[in-house]
């Protein structure tokens, strides 16, 4: 609004006006034809009445121009304007830009028929832009730029003025802040007056008013310029003003929709023409009106601050989004549209990996089964096994080998032999690794080994093979070790067993249940003659000899059958005939239930024993000189003839023979011719007796002879007298002849009382020395007296 | 998201940080239609850290600047940009600055009512290929051939001078002394706006310049620029007391200055620039032709590269 004129004539004529107004619508108000008067409403930034005052010279040109029309002026603030154009009760509107716009979007002003122009510096020229004004006291040191507006208390008339704040706030936020929400507002009302006083009054720090304001006060004397300071001040040297904003077009004047158009019209024209009329202008103390100026300067900022009427958040319409941000647009529609391909497929991926995860969890599983099953069964096994590879490392092992060197799996796996055992056996065990991987081929070996968690030992049986998997590459040394102590025992009791039977000194012979032969050892070969494949499947009765007879055999078979066993001695028949003497066991081997299976037959060859039987028996019973029966078996031969004497009715007679001279002859010839005359007078009178006749020598030169079946003592007679003669022959041994005699005692048996042996050579004992006694060379029998 | 698709689409929307943009240098002398880019700097819209202005005395300086190396582009006149082009360098036009739309005119002493009574006057005129135009474009408006009249060669700044001493009988001059010509009594015969698309002023860059590293700051300027003419558009008063103290005239002069030439706006230099048939084609054709009349120009331009629209803003 322009600085008005308020000196004393200009007072009293605008009141002279007013009057005149008053009283020209008071006239016009019975008289009908004239029409209401045409009401403009002006917005009053300055007091209500001094914009008023300052506005009617308008309404005076205006009634000039159109004569048959009054035309009142009305002066409102914001909220009743407002309120006045919304109700109709104005024509046309004069208020600020901002305003206009608001209104015109409510209420649907028309475009703006002229835009106010005031005076530039220069009267002839016009300005028809103004701004907005930041001030602060002059000696506030603490605001020197827009910014600093930060935090501090700003007087403003109300937030709706377009000068007097949103202006300001705009070049506020082209910095980048919200005035409203940094700094605090003292909001004074209209008229900008207000706003001037708060800050100096210090009530506020920065001040906003219009352009022209201040300089307006400043003339009115209300203001010492001194007293302030502008806040980003426009250095716009052609603009006589004081500005902290951009310039905008100045004051539009509108019509109302319901103003009539050619009143509209005619006043617009009146506008225009009314910068000739100097008075009016000069009266107001604008230049004119100028040609509609362009707004959209201004309804940007409204929009840009969200003020009204654009504090509604235009409706982007999804053609508006497409139109700016066509590019972002597409690509984030192809960003999105990979997205969810990549989604898609990763939810197909998802679903195929469920399914395999499920088969991989089933397989898996097998795999465990199997594992457990293979590990249950490598545990169960009763071998030791283990693997180890190349360099001897122990790669694996089951729980009977974790027994042998005592430690777990785990602590086996990734050491060597040489971490477990000595180190003798470690290098034994290392080479046979190294000779089955050589060979590349099972390897067997037999090592007695120590148990390292009991130590107990075992003779293992180890099987070394190189283990390769199912590419052929090679994985490590597989060992096996089998427990083979028992067995080895067996085997070797199977072996003495083989021994003892090959090497026996002894011949044995094993048949079948049925008598026949299925083996035979050497020593049967060596005694019986027969070789094995000649002995085989026959009966051993093939060796049967005469000597024994059937019931023995029978005997034997009995004893075998019932007892199992039987042993005894036999003549048995060489392969070449020769007879031979055994010593024979026989043992019956039955199976668990009892039945015989076989029959083992062991004997002995003792045939030289028998021999040498014979021979102790001869030394028992017979001379070792002369080979005549000895006193013992005299003894024995007596009483056989006695008791054959008594059984046959017959009569024995005991001879008790003393060699005569024998002494003599030892004496002169020698003990060795001695007992050659002795051998050979033995051999010649053995001659003279009979069959049955015994002749024994009891020692040095006795004889005894026992003559046996004498049906009398007569009979005697002639074997004594061969006996004398017998005796007392010359023996000739080498050069030598010797000569000696016998003298004969002779006793009878039975003789009319018992007597025994004894007895019989006791008597005859004493014969033979009644026959020396006679003379010797006869022979004399016992009477018994 | 917009720095993506920005880097995506190389759209250089701002903010995104270039990989080691570069600034670019743009020599213009004062001249209306170069005035945006000058308000651009001032307002705060042109960022001196991507474009540095350097402000010349005439377009001939410019044209030495760029030659030199001393500027990466420069505003000049069409035929200017041919010129440079002939003298081996070559640049591409990224943007038209402003038309000529009656800023240039015939203006003659006051008794020489018809163009054709300009027979066996002396005619000034600068020598530049925009002098030469509209020489002969008055002359064929008139009727007339060179011949018939007696060409005088007087340089922009000497033209009041001329006109005082009587060196001249009419002048083709411009903006702002064609205003005060006829403020002394000069009456206009002829103006560039019989003969509309021709005088244009463009911004020229070297084609060297015209790569990755300087795409931002090239972008830049041209969006500078119409972010001022936008400006003087939505809120003339405001542009025209801002750039009235560099221009040298008073605010009120501003805008009528302005209405003797078209800035056109970004859809304008697409059709002007862009297109399979953009229009400046022509033009620069026939001027190229003229040129190579008034042996201004060695041999004809091919043309060839001549036009660049990449590097208008693409929305607006």
């Amino acid at each position: 609004m322009p600085p008005t004129k308020t000196g004393h004539f200009g007072h009293a004529l605008l009141k002279c006006l007013s009057v005149l107004q008053l009283c020209g619508v008071l006239a016009c108000l019975p008289v009908a034809a004239a029409g209401e008067s045409v009401k403009i409403g002006i917005l009053a930034y300055r007091s209500k009445p001094q914009t008023l005052a300052q506005w009617q010279p308008l309404a005076v040109a205006l009634k000039q121009a159109l004569p048959d029309r009054d035309f009142a002026i009305e002066t409102f603030d914001f909220d009743e304007l407002a309120l006045a154009v919304a109700s109709r009760q104005v024509d046309f509107v004069l208020t600020n830009p901002g305003h206009y716009i608001q209104l015109s979007k409510r209420n649907g002003l028309s475009a703006p028929l002229a835009t106010l122009a005031l005076n530039d510096r220069d009267p002839e020229r016009a300005i028809m832009a103004f701004g907005g004004v930041i001030f602060s006291r002059a000696d506030d040191a603490g605001i020197d730029t827009i910014l600093d507006l930060k935090g501090k208390t700003i007087a403003v008339t109300g937030i709706d003025s377009l000068s007097g704040y949103q202006l300001q706030a705009y070049e506020f936020q082209r910095g980048g802040g919200n005035l409203s929400q940094q700094a605090k507002l003292l909001q004074t009302g209209m008229p900008q007056d207000n706003v001037v006083d708060a800050v100096l009054n210090r009530r506020a720090e920065v001040g906003l008013v219009r352009t022209g304001v201040l300089e307006e006060l400043a003339g009115e004397g209300k203001l010492d310029m001194r007293q302030i300071k502008i806040i980003n001040r426009q250095p716009l040297p052609g603009y006589p003003h004081l500005l902290s904003t951009r310039l905008y077009p100045e004051w539009p004047f509108a019509a109302m929709p319901q103003t009539d158009e050619n009143l509209a019209r005619h006043v617009a024209a009146a506008l225009f023409m009314l910068e000739e009329n100097k008075a009016a202008t000069r009266a107001i103390g604008i230049h004119g009106f100028g040609v509609p100026a362009d707004y959209t300067a201004i309804a940007d900022v409204l929009r840009d601050m969200r003020v009204p009427p654009y504090d509604v958040v235009p409706s982007f319409t999804l053609k508006d989004i497409w139109l700016r941000y066509q590019w972002p647009l597409l690509a984030a529609l192809l960003i999105i549209g990979v997205f969810l391909l990549l989604t898609l497929n990763l939810l197909l991926v998802k679903r195929k990996l469920v399914v395999q995860r499920k088969l991989l969890l089933e397989q898996k599983q097998q795999l465990l089964d199997s594992e457990t099953f293979l590990r249950t069964l490598i545990g169960t096994l009763p071998d030791l096994i283990w693997l180890k590879n190349a360099d001897g490392v122990y790669l694996a092992c089951n729980p009977r080998f974790e027994g042998f060197f005592g430690a777990e799996e785990q602590a086996i796996v990734g050491k060597t032999d040489y971490d477990f055992v000595d180190k003798a056996s470690a290098d034994s065990f290392r080479a046979h690794d190294m000779l089955a991987m050589q060979k590349d081929g099972p390897y067997l070996i037999e090592k007695w080994v120590t148990f390292a968690d009991d130590g107990h030992k075992e003779l293992l049986e180890t099987l070394k093979i190189p283990m390769r998997d199912a590419a052929g590459q090679f994985i490590g040394v597989l060992g096996i070790g089998h427990d083979i102590t028992e067995r080895k025992q067996a085997e070797e009791k199977l072996s003495l067993a083989a021994s003892v039977f090959t090497h026996a000194r002894e011949g044995i012979l094993i048949t079948d249940v049925d008598g026949r032969i299925i083996d035979v050892n050497d020593t049967f070969t060596a005694i019986t003659g027969y070789s094995r494949e000649e002995a085989l499947h026959r009966n051993p009765s093939m060796l049967k000899s005469d000597r024994q007879n059937k019931a023995f055999y029978a005997a034997m078979w009995a004893d075998l059958k019932e007892k199992g066993e039987w042993s005894g001695e036999l003549w048995n028949r060489r392969k070449n005939g020769q007879l031979y003497a055994e010593i024979l066991t026989i043992s019956a081997v039955r199976d668990a239930q009892g039945n015989t299976q076989h029959y083992v037959a062991l004997f002995s060859d003792i045939t030289p024993f028998k021999e040498y039987e014979q021979q102790l028996e001869r030394i028992a019973h017979y001379d070792a000189l002369t080979g005549l029966p000895n006193r013992i078996l005299l003894a024995d031969r007596l009483r056989l003839a006695m008791m054959q004497a008594l059984r046959r009715g017959q009569k024995v007679a005991v001879v008790f023979l003393d060699l005569d001279g024998f002494k003599a002859v030892n004496d002169t010839f020698g003990h060795d011719m001695g007992d050659e005359l002795l051998t050979a007078l033995a051999g010649r009178m053995k001659q003279t007796l009979r069959e049955s006749d015994t002749l024994a020598r009891l020692g040095g030169d006795e004889f005894v002879a026992v003559l046996v079946d004498l049906p009398d003592t007569e009979a005697c007679l002639p074997l004594l007298s061969r006996l004398l003669t017998a005796a007392s022959q010359p023996v000739v041994y080498g050069e030598s002849a010797m000569l000696v005699s016998a003298s004969l005692g002779v006793s009878f048996y039975p003789q009319a009382e018992d007597i025994d042996a004894d007895q019989l050579l006791r008597q005859a004992d004493q014969a033979m020395y009644q026959a020396k006694m006679k003379g010797k060379n006869q022979y004399h029998l016992f009477e018994a007296d | 998201m917009t720095c993506l698709s920005g880097l995506a689409l190389a759209s250089g929307l701002p903010g995104c940080g270039g990989l080691s943009d570069r600034p670019v240098i743009v020599a213009l002398n004062r001249w209306l239609g170069y005035e945006p880019l000058c308000l651009a700097l001032r307002e705060g819209w042109l960022d001196p850290g991507r474009v540095g202005l350097l402000e010349t005395a005439s377009a001939t300086e410019s044209m030495r600047a760029l030659l030199d190396g001393r500027a990466d582009g420069a505003a000049l006149t069409l035929d200017e940009t041919l010129k440079v082009r002939a003298a081996g360098l070559p640049v591409s036009v990224v943007m038209v600055c402003d038309i000529s739309a009656g800023a240039d005119m015939l203006v003659a002493r006051a008794g020489i009512r018809r163009l054709s009574d300009l027979k066996g006057r002396t005619v000034g005129f600068e020598a530049s290929a925009l002098g030469a135009l509209m020489l002969e474009e008055a002359l064929r408006a008139a009727g007339l051939n060179k011949t018939d009249i007696t060409p005088f060669s007087v340089s922009i700044d000497k033209h009041r001078q001329a006109w005082k001493h009587r060196q001249v009988d009419a002048v083709v001059t411009y903006e702002p002394v064609a205003s005060q010509l006829l403020a002394d009594g000069g009456i206009k015969l002829f103006d560039s706006g019989q003969v509309p698309n021709t005088i244009v002023d463009v911004l020229a860059m070297r084609s060297d310049v015209l790569d990755f590293s300087h795409a931002r700051a090239v972008r830049h300027a041209v969006a500078a620029h119409f972010m001022a003419v936008n400006h003087l558009y939505r809120n003339p008063y405001d542009a025209a007391y801002r750039m009235a103290e560099h221009l040298g005239f008073s605010a009120a002069e501003v805008l009528p200055a302005f209405k003797g030439i078209i800035l056109p706006d970004e859809r304008d230099n697409y059709r002007l620039l862009g297109g399979a048939a953009p229009e400046l084609l022509r033009s620069a054709g026939k001027l190229s032709r003229l040129m190579l009349e008034n042996r201004l120009l060695a041999r004809e331009d091919s043309l060839a590269a001549l036009l660049n629209p990449d590097y208008l803003p693409k929305d607006f």
